[in-house]
């Protein structure tokens, strides 16, 4: 019983140990800053322009996930009922299929594009569904935040020395 | 082997509560995390989840359940191993019944005091991190909310364990300390793993 009561203590220590090594390791990885450059992407959609764009707002986005539908239909919402210039974006992550137009349509945003190389966490280490993304004109990330958020979309802005 | 267990339940100080009231009082600390998990849980995401709030809720007092049992295992456990006997129904429901003092840091934290003496009590009692953002880092979320009522659930914690073992002070006292960073430190860095360098 000793010995096995042992082991297991000993299984534990080891358990969060090489979560530790785990989480160095990750933490030492640099990630690539997250810039809008439609060539990395597969459109799915793209609707007629409202207007001219000050930029664009793209939100990660996963199509078994419900919380982030609802908050990126309630970015709709919020974006239809204000002067936002913003293009709302969505961009789908993490799935391994083409999403279909269906699907797309029903999202209600200007553009649904696909993430099918899986840029969005193998390259930017984004892991949270939901989140959005301000970019300039020129793809650069101004800001970034999440549709749960309960102060607005804003989390953080744009850090210079975000990685390689 | 130097086998102590804790007193059989009609001793006086062995039981949290005396029997006839033990099922009144537990049935009370579950509504009373219902309640809280509720009010943890009725915010922007709740609002857009799919599922009610009320069966959220349960899931979260079924969670708690879950944590208390391995809580109580745990302490049994590693006892065990150090030849000691604990006696796992009794130590689940002395850790149940401290369960009050974390339900009562969880109300601190939901408070919105507005006097400056009001805030800074509420920091001493439930931690300097009132409530959990998505930008918070992990960290802070790990170790934010550890204040007096943090040390005062670690410290009957390991005073029922020291008077179950009849044991001296030191060595409950530090595993229970040990366990609850621990723990932090376990629950910072899972938090960084699945968020990787989202929400930063």
């Amino acid at each position: 019983m000793r010995r096995t009561l042992g082991m297991m203590w000993l299984g534990l220590v080891a358990s969060i140990l090489v979560l530790g090594l785990v989480w160095l390791a990750d933490r030492g990885r640099s990630w690539e800053r997250p810039r809008w450059e439609v060539a990395r992407f597969e459109p799915i959609l793209i609707e007629a322009p409202r207007g001219e764009r000050s930029g664009t707002r793209v939100v990660a986005v996963h199509p078994g996930c419900p919380h982030c539908l609802a908050g990126l239909a309630a970015l709709v919402g919020r974006r239809d009922a204000s002067r936002d210039t913003l293009g709302l974006i969505a961009l789908v992550v993490d799935w391994p299929r083409r999403p279909g137009e269906h699907f797309a349509r029903s999202l209600g945003v200007d553009e649904v594009w696909w993430d099918e190389q899986g840029l969005w966490r193998r390259h930017w280490g984004r892991r949270v569904y939901g989140e959005t993304y301000t970019f300039d004109r020129r793809g650069r990330m101004v800001e970034s935040g999440h549709v749960l958020s309960p102060a607005g979309e804003v989390i953080a802005p744009a850090k210079g020395g975000e990685g390689g | 082997m130097n086998t102590t267990s804790l007193p059989p339940a009609d001793a006086g100080p062995g039981g949290p509560f005396a029997r006839w009231f033990a099922p009144l009082a537990y049935a009370y600390i579950g509504y009373g995390w219902w309640q809280s998990s509720i009010a943890s849980l009725s915010g922007a995401a709740a609002a857009q989840s799919p599922v009610p709030l009320w069966a959220a809720g349960v899931f979260a007092v079924g969670a708690r359940v879950a944590g208390w049992l391995l809580e109580a295992g745990y302490y049994v456990a590693w006892w065990r191993w150090r030849g000691r006997v604990l006696s796992f129904g009794r130590f689940f429901q002395w850790t149940v019944a401290l369960s009050t003092v974390d339900l009562l840091a969880e109300a601190a934290r939901r408070s919105e005091p507005t006097a400056a003496w009001m805030r800074a009590a509420r920091a001493w009692l439930a931690g300097p991190r009132p409530e959990a953002g998505l930008n918070v880092s992990s960290w802070a979320i790990a170790f934010g909310g550890a204040g007096l009522l943090t040390l005062l659930r670690l410290t009957l914690v390991a005073d029922v364990q020291r008077r179950a073992l009849g044991s001296r002070w030191m060595a409950p006292a530090l595993l229970v300390a040990a366990t609850w960073v621990a723990s932090r430190v376990v629950l910072a860095w899972s938090r960084d793993l699945l968020t990787g360098s989202s929400l930063r």
